[in-house]
């Protein structure tokens, strides 16, 4: 078993500067009208409008559960999907509008590293060749100094240059992500967004693979924007987390506060949903079963998109829309009614 | 062994699957026993045989697997020498079993009632009309709103958390004496997830029924069950009651996978993982079967594989270091070594 | 894994001496590679030996053919395989109608139904390839133009608008691939996009893009050798059907011209004596038969070997 021990007062944090990414009003809707006739087009509002800033050196965690619309920001954040509507402004620079040579320029600063391991790497190719791809692609490397920065970025990501010559099918999930890691590295990007990197792999490999992105994050002084599904997968990563509900953010604030004081009710039955491993405390630690399922993006409820599951919405609720806004410094949050002592406020529905 | 509260006992099985590579023994030699309404865990990583070994109890493996060894005792029959048609007879009535990916267990062409009937009628003797109104009920009894309304749709329409709910109601229809649910949510989200396990802890009390839970969450481990047993490689490596195996964890694979489990109370950044990758059947090693990644691996582990050891408490525990005779040959070699 | 031999030389690993493994990687002759290959696979064997002996007889059939093509001899009309009662040694299959011998016709057939059959589905297959790729990567306008076209094509039968050409155009072998090759692309266009939706979508297409790949070369590294075994699969079933169709085409006398003659030529010639004297037509339907499935063998080889899982087993 490895320990790493981290630095945990990180002098970066202090500076104070332009944020490296900024997203303002960010949406994307999908057309999922059925048949040709149709007049009323309807639409996928995967992501619904959100704001968020990525400050320099750091990392930020975007968690909420299944189909709220994490990977379509990810996804907008390295372009792989157009906006609907909204920016993205990147060192000053609004990327939601550049196109063809400007745009694959661009991609260099910002890499992506996905969640499926064994589809994210083509299947014909080499570890070498998987690895050297982006450099070709961006022709930074020739030659001798190619193989020289392939076999430095495989060393980083902790695979053994004898690997060099296989193919993905023949590695473990966890040995593929480290290939993907090492394309992602490979033109030394700024940002760094990974969605759900862990979630398809072993527990006892969740751990090799964080512990890794935490470690080359200081290295390199990369950016992050670390996607999951859960709370605990971005609480060891993550400096600030954003906390999404159908398409939209509903809190926003560091990992600390988050966690000590959550003031939206979705984040308070997320952080108590999760299954606690000390049998010890089962029977006494306090739990919010939030009641219901997720509703369909396509018909969002009115007002707080969180109301038909809140067990303290009204009628105010069902009708307006809360605004996101720092309700404390650092702590943004989108409800009329938010938690103000954080745990314990709530009484167990049930 | 057999005391009356007895209710499955697993000895020595072994499944192995025949394929063009030569035998793949997923399942070697495992042993356990599930008492009545007792709720057991079955943990360890993807590979680990958790599935098969559920599959083999329900006789539901499928070529080229097969069992190749040991008993299945349930209530003094063994299950591993019943044909197809007697199994029959046994799943549904006395065991029944919940799937991970409650999209495709069902059927799609026919209604939620129409299924749920069937399988009551299957088993009990009762009529349509009964039927219908048994469903409903146990509809309304794993909390699904509307139960009428639900009886009479299709399954495309329901949500994830729902048609498991549904496969729970149909499942414990009939009131087995064991439900094995192979992870029951690991296909759903945590909000959904915690319905379900609340669920499921309920029906338990209610009902009487043993389960055997297959997961690689050590978190709902803790929240839901009396006993847990790890497997790795296809064995088992440790056999314990929840909270001893919580507080004083034997087996070194047992510890890894609880340090590396990401706790949310606690926000301190020290990670700690397994190193290496879990063995695949082509490179299984030999010896403990876990050596290659043990921080603890001695000289002799690396070619002497350990056996199941009973420690204090009924605890079991595959691992060289807990036996005395190999530890105090360990240290003096360890002694020797240093003194010069 | 011990196949895993690559034909490229292995860069040297920075530092410490390349780990024994890398040994495995050396270069090697890449024939030596393939032959091994090969011989793991029976029906691999099988096809390859089959299509080996087609083309040798195709290039060389003035050597080995005993007779003429239009060597008339009609003293022997008609004359059964050898083995039959009246059969003689000198025509080991026997004589056709007008008493040409028909081992030496299925020779000299072998190369026109060699170059019509691997021609116009080369022919096809890189026009349908080509559109297949475009219209399914690019979507959009292209995609809807493309696919309109094939539809356009399928909803006409294809010997109609074959026969159109081969009148506009004068027949013969040239026109002959030209018109099946223009016609049978929209075959491979319609599998070749589906399958192309499909790579599309997968993770590792998004992970180029997100690298800054240009489309061309997305299309060329990552779709491209990703769809090949489709169609190779359809390239070797095909080169059955268009030589089967050259045949129906040579029957409606807008195939092959005399004196050139082709085993569908010749099939759709002796198809009149079918009830009286069977080894007219039967032989160069056994001859296409062979052919045919030593083809579909190799190709099936060419699949597996393609596919990287298959290595080093
Ligand atoms: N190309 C698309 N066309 C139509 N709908 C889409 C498309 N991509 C995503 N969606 C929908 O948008 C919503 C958000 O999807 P997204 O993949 O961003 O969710 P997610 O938060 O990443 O979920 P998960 O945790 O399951 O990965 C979902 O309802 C999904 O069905
Ligand atoms: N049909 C099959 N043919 C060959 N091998 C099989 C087959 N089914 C399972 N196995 C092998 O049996 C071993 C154990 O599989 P099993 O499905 O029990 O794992 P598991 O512990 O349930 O893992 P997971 O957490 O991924 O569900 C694996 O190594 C697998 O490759
Ligand atoms: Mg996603
Ligand atoms: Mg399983």
């Amino acid at each position: 078993m490895n320990k790493v021990k981290t630095e945990t007062n990180n002098p970066r944090k202090a500076e104070v500067e332009q944020p490296l990414l900024e997203i303002r009003g960010l949406k994307k809707h999908f057309d999922v009208t059925g048949g040709w006739f149709k007049k009323n087009k309807e639409y996928l509002r995967a992501v619904d409008g959100i704001d968020l800033k990525v400050k320099r050196g750091e990392t930020l965690g975007i968690v909420g559960e299944s189909g709220c619309g994490k990977s379509t920001t990810g996804n907008l954040i390295v372009r792989l999907l157009e906006p609907t509507e909204g920016e993205i402004i990147f060192e000053g620079e609004n990327l939601a509008e550049l196109t063809g040579e400007e745009l694959r320029q661009k991609r260099k600063d910002i890499q992506m590293i996905f969640q499926d391991p064994f589809s994210s790497l083509n299947p014909r190719m080499r570890v070498f060749e998987l690895i050297a791809e982006p450099l070709r692609t961006h022709q930074t490397h020739k030659g001798d100094e190619l193989k020289k920065r392939v076999f430095e970025l495989m060393d980083v990501v902790g695979l053994s240059p004898e690997f060099a010559q296989r193919f993905p099918h023949e590695f473990s999930g966890g040995q593929r992500q480290r290939i993907g890691i090492a394309r992602a590295l490979a033109l030394n990007p700024k940002l760094l967004v990974c969605d759900e990197p862990v979630s398809a792999l072993d527990v006892s490999i969740q751990s090799q693979i964080l512990n890794l992105l935490k470690r080359l994050q200081e290295q390199f002084n990369l950016t992050l924007v670390f996607i999951a599904h859960g709370l605990p997968a971005v609480k060891h990563i993550s400096d600030r987390i954003a906390v999404m509900y159908l398409g939209k953010v509903v809190e926003l604030t560091t990992r600390e506060k988050l966690f000590a004081h959550p003031m939206h009710p979705y984040t308070e039955g997320l952080l108590t949903a999760v299954p606690v491993p000390d049998p010890e405390v089962r029977d006494t630690r306090e739990r919010v079963v939030l009641k219901g399922d997720i509703p369909s993006p396509v018909n969002p409820p009115s007002g707080c998109s969180f109301h038909t599951r809140c067990p303290f919405a009204d009628e105010k609720c069902k009708q307006d829309t809360p605004e996101f806004k720092e309700l404390k410094p650092d702590h943004f949050v989108a409800c009329h009614y938010p938690l103000e002592g954080g745990k314990g406020t709530i009484q167990n529905p049930s | 062994m057999s005391n009356g509260k007895e209710l499955l006992n697993v000895n020595q099985l072994q499944t192995h699957f025949f394929t063009e590579n030569g035998a793949i023994p997923s399942v070697n030699g495992v042993s356990f026993q599930v008492n009545k309404g007792e709720l057991v865990a079955i943990v360890g990583e993807s590979g680990s045989g958790k599935s098969v070994t559920s599959l083999s109890i329900m006789g539901l493996v499928e070529e080229p697997g097969k069992i190749v060894g040991g008993e299945i005792m349930f209530e003094d029959k063994d299950l591993a020498k019943y044909t197809n048609k007697q199994m029959r007879k046994i799943r549904g009535n006395d065991i029944a079993m919940i799937f991970q990916e409650p999209l495709t267990s069902l059927n799609p062409v026919f209604t939620i009632g129409n299924q749920l009937r069937e399988a009551i009628l299957q088993h009990q003797n009762v009529d349509k009309a009964t039927a219908k109104k048994m469903s409903i009920d146990m509809l309304t009894q794993v909390g699904i709103p509307r139960a009428d309304k639900v009886y009479s749709s299709f399954p495309h329409s329901l949500s994830g958390g729902m048609r498991q709910r549904v496969m729970i109601a149909m499942a414990l229809s009939c009131n087995p004496k064991l439900l094995i649910a192979d992870e029951p949510t690991t296909a759903l989200d945590v909000t959904i997830q915690a319905q379900i396990l609340e669920l499921m802890k309920d029906l338990v009390k209610k009902m009487d029924t043993a389960i055997i839970l297959i997961t690689h969450d050590l978190g709902v481990v803790a929240e839901l069950v009396d006993r847990v047993i790890v497997m790795y490689a296809g064995q088992v490596v440790e056999q314990s009651d929840v909270f001893s195996l919580f507080k004083d964890p034997k087996h070194p694979y047992t510890k890894g996978l609880l340090d590396s489990t990401p706790k949310i109370q606690d926000l301190n950044e020290e990670l700690i993982s397994i190193k290496g990758t879990v063995p695949t059947p082509a490179n299984m090693p030999d010896g403990c079967k876990f050596h290659p990644r043990c921080p603890h691996a001695m000289d002799h582990c690396i070619s002497n594989e350990p056996k199941l050891d009973t420690l204090e408490n009924g605890r079991e525990v595959r691992c060289w270091l807990y036996d005395e005779e190999v530890m105090a040959d360990e240290q003096s070699k360890n002694g020797n070594e240093q003194s010069p | 894994m011990s196949q895993q031999v690559t034909p490229e030389p292995v860069p040297e690993p920075q530092g410490p001496a390349a780990p024994d493994s890398m040994k495995k990687h050396q270069k090697k002759s890449s024939f030596v590679r393939w032959m091994k290959l090969l011989l793991k696979s029976k029906t691999g064997t099988v096809g390859f030996l089959i299509v080996m002996v087609v083309f040798i007889v195709g290039i060389f059939s003035d050597q080995i053919a005993p007779f003429g093509v239009n060597e008339q001899n009609y003293a022997n009309m008609l004359v059964p395989p050898a083995w039959q009662e009246g059969g003689s040694s000198e025509h080991f299959l026997g004589t056709d109608n007008l008493g040409r011998d028909i081992l030496s016709r299925i020779i000299y057939g072998t190369t026109i139904s060699l170059l019509v059959g691997i021609f116009s589905v080369v022919v096809a297959g890189i026009l349908g390839m080509a559109a297949g790729l475009f219209a399914g990567y690019y979507g959009g306008w292209i995609d809807t133009v493309t696919m309109r076209m094939v539809d356009a094509f399928l909803s006409i039968p294809n010997i109609l608008f074959i026969l159109v050409i081969l009148t506009v155009l004068n027949p013969g072998i040239m026109t002959l691939i030209f018109a099946i090759g223009v016609t049978n692309w929209v075959i491979y266009a319609r599998l070749i996009r589906g399958e192309v939706l499909s790579v599309k979508e997968r993770e590792y297409v998004k992970a180029a893009r997100s690298i800054g790949t240009k489309n061309l070369t997305i299309i060329r590294r990552h779709v491209l050798p990703n769809v090949f075994s489709t169609f190779i699969v359809i390239s070797t079933l095909s080169v059955a059907t268009t030589i089967i169709l050259e045949a129906s085409l040579s029957f409606l006398g807008m195939g092959v011209q005399p004196p050139d003659v082709s085993w569908g030529y010749m099939l759709a010639d002796g198809r009149d004596y079918l009830a009286t004297n069977w080894w007219l037509a039967t032989f160069p339907g056994l001859a296409i038969t062979i052919t045919v499935l030593g083809i579909i063998f190799l190709g099936d080889w060419l699949r597996d070997v393609l596919d990287p899982r298959s290595q080093g087993r």
